[in-house]
């Protein structure tokens, strides 16, 4: 019994350091790598951002707000730190990561809508956050997300049902193979065409809309207002651009937008509602009921830039 | 699991604490996966446990009572949570065939865990009592422990009471050797029902969703590759099932024998989840050829319908697992026409052109039944062969439906292949250097850890 208990010990042990190395490995070759999310989360990582504006919030930011224009217009250095799916919290989290290997940005843009202070149970691509389990805001955030907690005792499970990501951390460590990224400065660029018939498949499905709206969250969004002063760093929360029957759909709309006018006069943040903008008419510049499509990405983003030239301490 | 491991073997020295310890890790683990029915597989053995003394101390005619009792009670109870609703469903679709209306109702029957498995371990228990096979046990909890045994009480292997009941019975030796293997089983068990079952079941989730919408070729394929689902999925448990409870001392019955290296439908079954044939061929084939002798083959070929039928039908209730026992019962009439016909064999496990042209045939022969194990009605089974059949090229092709996955066929085949002499292909026989066994656990729990399929049922879970 003795030896059998030896040698499972010593074999657990063996596989334990062997799964442990591999992680090693990975971690260090998703950071080096440009696939997928690991471009931006690594910029953030390595502090090599640094940006003047810094483009927050979730999908409605990634794919809605392109860099490229900004910085043309604005004649800054923007970066989009947008995160497909993800709420207010995990957001933070990513900044408060950026902030400690980034210098301050002199204003955040963030972009604002009906589920931004919600919250969730569900990690949206919860692979892009494995690499970057180490820093502390993040893996709370992802564990209280619905990451599983025992990955913070045993990381080295973290890859497990990830091949592919420890292929691409080899090829990025030796070089075998470069990734083209798939993003420009954070944005995500898509391809989006309105289709009538889906959206209104989608209104059928969703009948009960309504902002979300977390205690803990508008706590947390209140405590990064007070820094973001404290620091003089200009916030400027951005309503983006919703189709109007989708806006229509939406209950308690109204005192919705009336709570994030109030919080943002609170915190002297200047708050910018697209929401009643001439193109949420148009289903040209939408590819969804809250998503833009190419041509609305750029008529919005020229807009925004239009609305904070008068900003004019941030332009270099 | 390490638990009762630990604590199991601390007891090694009073063989009836450590039947308590595994009675209470049974009901444990059986209310784990579903409490609601644990009184019921404890009712159980106590009813079977009476039965089997009263059918040993009774006369001849009240033996036959007694056991028809028995069967009753296993049977009905089967009955009642596995068939009612097929029953009603059946009897109200006449009904409306035949222009009427029925006013029945389907009842919210939940199906207990392992009962078909359960109730045949042990109906086996007191069909070897009458047939004077053994004798009945005085230890309760030996027997309520060979009832509920937790590694085989959700998809078996059906165990024998001359078997593991009289394992229970004597004391447990803790063998190094057979721990270990033990061990390399369970690593097998769960290779095979993580990596190939798992990954390959998405593939013919996919195919079989969506029938209608895919070409012949990707039809064709779906039906190639769920024999192997399936094989790596059951056979998998039984590995593990096995390992597990090796690891407590005891020596399960083997459950399969590599099937896809038959050479013929019958040899296919005495390969494929043998404890099931075994059983099968005891208590029901055998008496009933036996009753049937005097009518020649056609006696033989009523028998063959009848068992394949009732196999089929254990399997769950639903036509399509009746007519997957026709298919068989068809195949088997076919080979027992045929077997005057001598010919000369080539010897098994040798890979002449002749063997695995035999062994390719069966394994068409296996797919084209385990069509309608897989499809959710006969109409899909029909629609599905429908559109394979017409050749159709529209729809999605192969290709939509592939993925690397499918290279774990051949993987399987080839490692079972070298494997084919021992009862599992990890069995270290002629013990390589510990190097060499090292690095086959390592590659293959990393193969375990990385590329595991997303997790799906037991398929014979629901049995």
């Amino acid at each position: 019994m003795k030896r059998f208990l030896l040698h499972v010990v010593t074999f657990t042990l063996t596989m334990t350091l062997l799964l442990s190395a591999i992680t090693w490995v990975t971690d260090n070759g998703l950071r080096k790598s440009g696939f997928s999310w690991y471009k931006d989360w690594n910029g953030v990582n390595d502090g090599t951002i640094n940006a003047d504006v810094l483009i927050m919030g979730s999908s409605h930011a990634r794919r809605g707000i392109h860099p490229m224009i900004v910085d043309s217009a604005l004649h800054v250095n923007s970066y989009n730190l947008g995160m497909d799916g993800y709420m207010f919290d995990m957001q933070l989290a990513r900044y408060q990561m950026y902030r400690k290997r980034n210098t301050a940005p002199k204003l955040i843009v963030l972009c604002v809508d009906y589920s931004e202070l919600g919250t969730t149970k569900r990690l949206i691509d919860p692979e892009q956050l494995l690499p970057y389990l180490h820093d502390d805001d993040v893996r709370t955030d992802a564990v209280k997300i619905g990451m599983p907690a025992y990955l913070q005792y045993l990381p080295f499970l973290k890859y497990q049902n990830h091949p592919m990501l420890v292929w691409k951390a080899g090829c990025a460590l030796t070089h075998a193979h470069t990734d083209r990224p798939n993003s420009y400065k954070g944005f995500y660029g898509e391809h989006l065409e309105w289709n009538t018939t889906t959206f209104q498949q989608f209104m059928k499905e969703h009948t009960y809309l309504a902002p979300e709206l977390s205690d803990s969250v508008v706590q947390q969004f209140a405590q990064f207002l007070d820094s973001c002063n404290k620091e003089h760093i200009k916030v400027v929360l951005v309503f983006t651009p919703h189709y109007y029957l989708f806006n229509r759909a939406v209950r308690y709309r109204d005192s919705y937008m009336a709570f994030l006018s109030a919080t943002a006069a609170q915190h002297h943040a200047k708050l910018l509602n697209y929401n009643t903008d001439s193109m949420c008419y148009n289903t040209h510049y939408f590819g969804n009921g809250t998503h833009l499509s190419p041509e609305g990405v750029t008529l919005f983003t020229q807009k925004l830039c239009a609305s904070l030239r008068p900003d004019g301490h941030i332009i270099k | 699991m390490v638990l009762v491991f630990a604590l199991y073997w601390s007891a090694a020295n009073n063989r009836r604490v450590q039947n308590i310890l595994l009675l209470a890790a049974n009901y444990v683990f059986y209310a784990w996966w579903d409490w609601r029915f644990l009184a019921l597989l404890i009712t159980y053995g106590l009813v079977i446990y009476f039965i089997g003394h009263k059918i040993y101390e009774a006369d001849k005619p009240n033996k036959k009572w007694w056991l028809r009792l028995a069967l009753l009670f296993g049977i009905g109870t089967l009955s009642y949570f596995k068939y009612t609703n097929f029953f009603i469903g059946s009897f109200k679709d006449v009904v409306m065939k035949l222009g009427g209306h029925s006013s029945l109702h389907t009842l919210n029957i939940i199906l207990p865990l392992g009962i078909s498995f359960f109730t045949f371990q042990s109906l086996g228990y007191v069909l070897d009592i009458n047939n004077g096979k053994i004798k009945p046990t005085t230890d309760l909890l030996s027997f309520m422990a060979f009832v509920s045994f937790f590694p085989t009480v959700l998809s078996g292997p059906i165990e024998r009471a001359d078997n593991l009941l009289v394992q229970l019975q004597h004391k447990r030796v803790f063998s190094n050797e057979q721990a270990k293997d033990g061990l390399r089983q369970i690593l097998w068990g769960l290779f095979k029902k993580m990596v190939i079952a798992d990954n390959l079941g998405h593939i013919v989730d996919a195919i079989y969703g969506a029938y209608g919408g895919s070409s012949s070729a990707a039809l064709a394929a779906g039906i190639l590759i769920f024999p192997f689902q399936l094989y790596a999925d059951f056979s998998g448990y039984s590995d593990m099932a096995t390992g597990i409870a090796s690891l407590m001392g005891f020596k399960l019955v083997r459950n399969f024998a590599y099937p896809y290296f038959a050479r013929s439908i019958p040899e296919y079954w005495r390969r494929w989840h043998m404890s099931l044939t075994s059983w099968i061929t005891e208590y029901l084939y055998t008496p009933l050829s036996i009753a049937l002798r005097d009518y020649g083959k056609a006696g033989m070929i009523l028998a063959i319908f009848i068992t394949y039928i009732i196999i089929g039908f254990w399997h769950g209730a639903n036509w399509t697992y009746i007519v997957f026992g026709i298919v068989f019962s068809i195949y088997f009439s076919i080979f027992l026409m045929k077997k005057k016909r001598k010919k000369k064999k080539a010897p098994e496990n040798d890979l002449s052109l002749k063997n695995i042209g035999l062994m390719v045939q069966t394994f068409l022969l296996v797919a084209f039944a385990d069509l309608f194990f897989r499809a959710a009605s006969v109409k899909d089974a029909f629609g599905y062969l429908h559109d394979l059949i017409t050749a159709k090229t529209t729809g999605n092709g192969l290709a939509a439906y592939a993925d690397i996955s499918l290279l774990l066929i051949p993987v399987l085949l080839v490692i079972e292949w070298l494997g084919r002499y021992k009862t599992h292909p990890l069995v270290m026989t002629n013990q390589p250097r510990l190097p060499v066994r090292w690095a086959i656990y390592v590659v293959l729990l990393l193969f375990i850890f990385f590329c595991a399929g997303e997790q799906q049922k037991f398929i014979y879970l629901q049995f």
